[in-house]
């Protein structure tokens, strides 16, 4: 909401001290990353450089701070913290458990062969949706409508 | 390849007054381990 502010601490450049400009981030006074956002309700994101290692980021998350501009907040929030490393790793794990019935949202489509489905962000909102043909020639599409960070 | 893990991030409450007077530290107390350490072009969101 626009009321809440994610920053982060500026502790300092001493030896296990983050460091914050307002857009570059030091760990130790080494720089290990760039920050956008977080203010007047967007999302922070922090992006890392070569330097950063684990110790870095641990230091980073225990500087993150809130704050909020309104004299009649909502009562709670939940924040959302993902890190992905360089090899794509991060918190939230993929799992997949099947659909049948009429549970299944895919379960009118009839394919044959050749439907080649696509996932594509059709509307633009930042997930992917569903793009499947059938046998009869016709091109189904199917929202993403789960709540991001679900 | 191993997932980065956090532990121990706790509930936190703040009164309205505190978070408009200046930014606080959500959890100081919070883990944060990756067995590759490896960050470069990596992301925290």
């Amino acid at each position: 909401m626009a009321e809440d502010t994610v920053s982060l601490r500026n502790q300092g450049t001493d030896t296990g001290e983050i460091g914050f400009d307002g857009t570059n981030v030091t760990y130790g006074g080494v720089a290990i990353g760039t920050v956008s956002s977080g203010a007047a309700g967007a999302d922070l994101s922090i992006s890392f450089n070569a330097a950063a290692t684990s110790a870095a980021v641990d230091a980073l998350i225990q500087n993150l701070t809130y704050a909020n501009s309104s004299d009649t907040p909502t009562s709670s929030r939940d924040l959302f913290l993902n890190v992905r490393d360089a090899l794509g790793d991060s918190f939230v794990e993929t799992s997949f458990a099947r659909i049948d019935g009429a549970a299944n949202p895919f379960d009118s489509v009839y394919v044959v062969s050749n439907s080649t489905p696509s996932f594509v962000d059709l509307d633009g909102d930042g997930d992917l949706d569903l793009v499947v043909g059938d046998y009869g020639g016709t091109l189904h599409s199917f929202e993403n409508t789960t709540p991001h960070g679900a | 390849m191993t997932a980065p893990t956090l532990t121990d991030l706790n509930d936190v409450t703040f009164a309205e007054n505190t978070v408009n007077a200046s930014p606080q530290l959500i959890d100081v107390d919070v883990d944060f381990a990756d067995a590759e350490g490896d960050f470069d072009g990596a992301a925290c969101a």
